[in-house]
């Protein structure tokens, strides 16, 4: 029976959808008031943060507990809403330059930033996959939105074909874990097959794994690992980057990869977060852990070194700006997966607050991009950032600070983003990986630097229009700066806001949840342990 | 004793004042009358030091040092369990402190009344106070941070400020070559902090100054058991040596010494008042101050005090020599702030911080003054060429100079000028009371600043006091040189004789540095032996913050006698501006060696025709070799080596990507494919990892 709890588990993303079905009325009954539509969305955006915000108080775990209403979750509810508030902002300018100006365009944004936002904080791998297909399924549509356009079209249409292949991967590895478990269950007949993270882990600590569950793992990795592009799954995204209308492109650089790192983390989570010597863990099942947690990390550590190296190198190539932020967003992920195998609280705090700040300077970026094109062309080569600083300082100061925070350079929030990413690898006992990132980042600075060098230091090639911001990109581009400098001034609260945020795996409560799902969980501490008296303990103890 | 306290809450007030200042003439300046952007930054600074002079009368008598913790910034947790860095936003209100903010915001809020005159007639008027202010805040945040973090992003902020402001006239090439040639000179010395900084986290765990649990950096140095365990272990003495000698280095860059000094002269190539406040007051004494903040650190290396001693004796002397012979009125104090900041450096090796601290104060206002008269002078003379141009055009006998000799359109050169003691005659009043005080004539500010520094050297070595005193008599003859050209004698040019004098404004701020120039030795007067014992206010003022922590780790003193030592000081300098009066009395204020034919009275001018062949011989042993060694250096490390290096990992990684991108056919059945094989790759992986289970 659905209760109270149940719909406050799931209000923040039942609002952003019910709010996108809003804006298909209101376009059906104002079609000419774009506006309207901004401000609904908006206002929709707003209420769901109140929500989450009620949430972070009154914490609340609905549907038998395969809703999470855990910090983690919140948190990247949170970075989602920011997202799509941004992205809704920047949108109208370019939509009416062209001519695609449909109301559409923003039910389907907040439809995509529902599923996103069911991702983030789904603990059962069906609705895991609901959600991801509500993300998708908004963003094939949208990639194509552009449709007189015939690039926009094959963007499109290779997102959906690519992604169907790699939900297939996802489906898969659902069904091999359903399995999987119900064949080390099935021989006692109790607990049963499951789906749902919490009993995962359950049965993995009272059974250990079988092939079943290892593969499935595997293949939930793959369709986690083409959402988030990470090499060699990536191959889509520079051309789907590309032709994407960019509005759509800096969407889903953002909430695509936020929502598939969160899952990404939820799920090593389970696995990683039980703690052998707990209460009658067999000496077998514990070596079985271990094992796992080795590989786990192995695996995640080959692909982001990979990632980060790909991403990177091949982005020094690009002449075309959109394709050089997708390869950028490719070594970006590199980065975060390295806060993901560090498995610990600061890798989950260094990863929202990567996945804040990315957003926040990538959105940014692509910003800029979207007001340099004009009626007649889309300007996104490279070259056509030359010059800018002669005729728009402001624009070209702008763009720096985002370009700067992008390489990691202070004074910009990306330095902060990437240090703690990395000292939270070095906190797990991985350095090298940490060093090849820095490496691989070095790398990053020359092309991020190079449209700071065009901007600045090269004279235009051909006549910079006027550039017409809209009211809504000024603000959100203005946000995007600001936050981008204001969160490196204020790193400290922000991160100790983000850490303590627990990925909740109750793996104990199996027979209790199966038996009667009344009583919600304890709410997790508000573990608000600033890293330095972490830092002071073990010296303590040392 | 270092105290945290609400008492001194108000006290971030200081440094954001000039923030707002710079935000609102960054942002809203373009809206607002030229009148009200300069009196909002003017007002800024002028606020921030009444807020400095209530710390004051809050800190007198008071020997504790003050930490007051604004917020936290961030922090980097330890590896395996060693201690974290934690940053905050954290300002030290101590003695030391108190006075740079006094210094900064007082000298400054006067140059900017100042520029309030000197660019009223300038394009980039709201551009340019809003940069300056912007280098207010900074160098507050440089004196007032509470670790080496926020000092360092002060450090580099008065940095890039003062990039900006030596280029503020953009569209000048030479302008835009002497940003960049201070830009690139500074950051190769702020490597050298940055490197200490990292020495100093590795040995000390903490970058904070101080903090409440007397286990902040200086805290540890200060403490007799720390500094004993440090000088009984070589290796980690020879890393606190490193340490020392590598913020040094970045010392070097910031406030112009040997062998990074080059840049100095050409940034006059910023408005007046910039060189007047970054390049003269304020800035190139950074440090001094971080020398002096620092100390106990710097103390448990005799090496680095040494080091320090001698580089700015010989800064002292060198630049002092060269600026015997420069024409530029500019140029000339410019070698003069070098020389005066190498006497500073010579104090703080010599272990007397204080000493230092007192140069350092006074040199504000004798040079600050200089500049901003010099600037009078140079306004002057460019009003008087403008009216020149516009009235005569293009006059016939308006011909151009005969080779080597001054442009006539150069309003700073001084063989244009002479005679404008009538024309300007309040300038004139305080540049030669500032000039008598930079010269050391008894009794002016200079004399007791400049005479405590050559005791105290004079205490460890006579070769340093000597090259002292010799300094000094250089620094007599070319600051009575500059003022005879400038204001005695004939007017050297038509201008000269249609200059006038300029706003209150600009005059005001010169009557008070004038004033403070000649009377601010009265703070510390020296105390000699034999005689009643003198009120030395400075030095108690700044003991708390400057006494050395370690005096038995200094170069071993003896006592000289410092009342002959005064004579001998008193006597150089009288004896070096009366004969540079003369000298030039005698010429009319040209110059001692300009025209071969009066060779026949070379023996009036041997001795300055040597001076010159020095600065040649200067020239020819270090920057001619350093040209070669650095072409060298280019051909063989640049090109080959490093070029050879990074061109190989372009080439590496253009390589790569080439491969990478084969695959990026555009076809989805390729993507595919790459992805099947990934996830095969992928499946693969993780069951051979887990095969031992199966």
């Amino acid at each position: 029976m659905l209760n109270l709890t149940d719909y406050l588990s799931i209000a923040p993303f039942l609002v952003i959808a019910l709010t996108g079905a809003a804006v298909l009325l209101f376009d059906l009954v104002f079609p000419k008031n774009k506006n309207l539509l901004i401000g609904t969305s908006l206002l929709g955006i707003v209420g769901a943060a109140f929500l989450t915000g009620r949430l972070w108080f009154q914490y609340a775990e609905g549907f038998s507990f395969t809703v999470s209403g855990d910090r983690f979750a919140l948190l990247f509810e949170y970075v989602l809403l920011i997202i799509a508030g941004l992205s809704v902002l920047l949108s109208d300018r370019y939509l009416q330059l062209k001519n695609i100006n449909h109301g559409e365009y923003y039910a389907l944004l907040l439809f995509s930033t529902s599923g996103a936002m069911l991702m983030a904080s789904a603990k059962e791998l069906i609705l895991i996959f609901v959600g991801l297909e509500i993300l998708s399924i908004a963003l094939y549509i949208l990639a194509g939105f552009a449709r007189t356009e015939e690039k926009s079209e094959e963007a499109a249409i290779k997102y959906l074909l690519l992604g169907a292949f790699s939900s297939a991967f996802f489906l898969y590895g659902i069904a091999l874990i359903y399995g999987g478990t119900g064949l080390l269950t099935g021989l006692h007949g109790q607990p049963a097959p499951t789906t749902q993270l919490d009993h995962i882990a359950s049965i993995v600590m009272l059974h250990g794994f079988n092939a079943y569950v290892v593969a499935g793992i595997a293949l939930l990795f793959v369709g986690l690992f083409f959402k988030a592009a990470i090499v060699p799954f990536h191959v889509w995204s520079p051309d789907v980057y590309q032709g994407a209308p960019t509005c759509v492109t800096a969407f889903m650089s953002a909430a695509v990869k936020a929502a598939a790192f969160a899952v990404l983390i939820r799920i090593t989570e389970t696995f990683l977060q039980i703690d052998p010597s707990e209460f009658g863990v067999t000496s077998d099942v514990a070596r079985q852990l271990a094992l796992a947690h080795h590989v786990i990390t192995g695996v995640l550590w080959a692909f982001a070194a990979i990632t980060m190296i790909v991403g990177n190198v091949v982005a020094l190539w690009q002449t075309d700006i959109k394709r050089m932020l997708a390869y950028s967003s490719v070594a970006h992920a590199g980065y975060i997966l390295v806060g993901v195998l560090a498995s610990n609280d600061q890798g989950r705090s260094a990863v929202l607050f990567y996945a804040l700040i990315y957003a926040i300077m990538n959105l940014g970026a692509f910003g800029i991009v979207m007001l340099l094109s004009d009626e007649k062309q889309e300007r996104s080569r490279i070259d056509d950032f030359k010059g800018l600083a002669y005729k728009h300082p402001f624009t070209a100061v702008l763009m720096s600070i985002f370009m700067f925070s992008l390489a990691g350079i202070p004074p910009a929030a990306g330095f902060f983003a990437k240090l703690y990413l990395f000292s939270a690898a070095v906190q797990a006992g991985d350095p090298g990986i940490a060093v090849l990132g820095l490496l691989a980042s070095v790398v990053g600075v020359y092309y991020y630097l190079m449209v700071v060098v065009k901007m600045w230091m090269v004279p235009e090639d051909r006549d910079i229009t006027t550039l017409t911001w809209s009211w809504g990109s000024r603000v959100a581009v203005l946000i995007c700066a600001s936050a981008t400098l204001l969160l490196f001034l204020f790193a400290s609260p922000v991160i100790s806001t983000f850490s303590g945020s627990d990925v909740t795996v109750s793996a104990d409560d199996y027979s209790a949840a199966s038996a009667a799902p009344v009583e919600p969980v304890a709410p997790p501490k508000a573990l608000a342990v600033q890293p330095h008296v972490i830092g002071a303990t073990a010296i303590a103890q040392r | 004793m270092v105290h945290s306290d609400p008492e001194f809450a108000k006290a971030w007030l200081i440094p954001a004042l000039p923030l707002l200042g710079f935000l609102f003439n960054g942002l809203a300046g373009g809206l607002v009358t030229k009148r009200v952007a300069g009196a909002v930054a003017t007002a800024a600074v002028f606020g921030s030091f009444a807020l400095g002079l209530m710390l004051f009368g809050q800190l007198s008598g008071d020997p504790t040092a003050h930490i007051n913790t604004l917020a936290p910034w961030f922090v980097v947790p330890g590896f395996n369990g060693a201690a974290p860095l934690v940053v905050n936003y954290e300002i030290l209100i101590d003695h030391l402190s108190l006075l740079m903010i006094l210094i900064i915001t007082g000298v400054g809020g006067l140059i900017h009344l100042y520029s309030t005159g000197y660019m009223a007639a300038d394009k980039g008027y709201t551009r340019f106070f809003s940069y300056l202010n912007l280098f207010i805040f900074f160098m507050l945040l440089l004196v007032m941070g509470n670790n080496m973090v926020l000092m360092f992003v002060g450090w580099e902020g008065v940095g890039l400020c003062s990039y900006l402001l030596i280029g503020f006239w953009y569209e000048k090439e030479s302008a835009a070559a002497a940003a960049l040639k201070a830009m690139v000179v500074n950051r190769i010395g702020d490597v050298g902090v940055l490197i200490g900084m990292f020495l100093a986290f590795w040995y000390f765990k903490t970058l904070d100054f101080h903090n409440v649990s007397g286990t902040g950096l200086l805290d540890l140095a200060a403490n007799s058991h720390v500094a004993a365990a440090i000088t009984a272990t070589p290796a980690i003495g020879a890393a606190v040596t490193l340490m020392t000698l590598a913020i040094f280095w970045g010392c070097t860059g910031k406030s112009a010494q040997i062998p990074l000094y080059t840049w100095l002269p050409d940034a006059m190539e910023g408005p007046t008042p910039v060189s007047a406040l970054i390049h003269a007051a304020t800035m190139v004494t950074a440090g001094v101050y971080l020398v002096s903040r620092m100390h106990s650190l710097f103390e448990l290396s005799t090496l680095t005090m040494t080091v320090i001693c001698v580089i700015g004796m010989a800064t002292a002397l060198l630049a002092a020599s060269i600026g015997l012979v420069q024409n530029d009125i500019k140029r000339v104090l410019a070698y003069s702030t070098c020389s005066q900041l190498g006497y500073m450096f010579a104090a703080c090796g010599a272990g007397a911080f204080t000493a230092g601290m007192f140069h350092v104060t006074t040199h504000a206002f004798f040079k600050a003054c200089l500049f901003l008269g010099s600037g009078a002078v140079i306004h002057a003379m460019e009003h008087a060429m403008h009216e020149r141009h516009e009235t005569a055009h293009r006059d016939e006998s308006d011909a151009p100079a005969a080779a080597g000799g001054p442009d006539p359109d150069d309003p700073q050169d001084m063989r244009n000028m002479g005679g404008l003691k009538g024309k300007l005659p309040l300038t004139h009043a305080t540049m030669l009371l500032s000039t008598a005080a930079i010269a050391g004539i008894p009794l002016f500010s200079g004399f007791f600043s400049k005479d405590e520094i050559l005791y105290q050297v004079a205490r460890h070595h006579w070769s340093l006091w000597f090259v002292g005193v010799v300094t000094a008599a250089m620094t007599a003859f070319y600051m009575m040189r500059l003022m005879y050209k400038t204001f005695y004698g004939s007017p050297k040019s038509e201008d000269a004789q249609h200059t006038h004098e300029a706003t209150p404004s600009m005059t005001l701020p010169l009557v008070i540095l004038g004033f403070l120039a000649t009377f601010a030795g009265v703070l510390a007067l020296p105390s000699i032996a034999g005689f009643p014992k003198l009120p030395n206010f400075f030095e108690k003022f700044l003991e708390p913050a400057a006494a050395p922590t370690n005096p038995g780790t200094l170069l071993a003193p003896h006592e000289p006698s410092q009342i002959v030592l005064l004579a001998i000081s008193a006597f150089v300098a009288l004896g070096g501006v009366a004969y540079a009066y003369y000298a030039y009395k005698a010429k009319d204020g040209r110059d001692l060696l300009i025209a071969p034919e009066e060779k026949q009275h070379a023996t009036v001018y041997e001795w300055a025709l040597h001076k010159w062949y020095v600065d040649e011989l200067y020239y020819n042993i270090t920057t001619v070799p350093g040209r070669w060694i650095a072409d060298h250096l280019y051909r063989v490390f640049d090109l080959r080596i490093v070029d050879g290096a990074v061109n190989g990992v372009g080439w590496l990684a253009s390589q790569a990507g080439a491969l990478f991108r084969t695959g990026q056919t555009g076809y989805v059945r390729n993507y595919a494919f790459t992805m099947l094989i990934g996830a095969l790759i992928v499946v693969i992986a993780v069951l051979a990892g887990f095969r031992s289970i199966f």
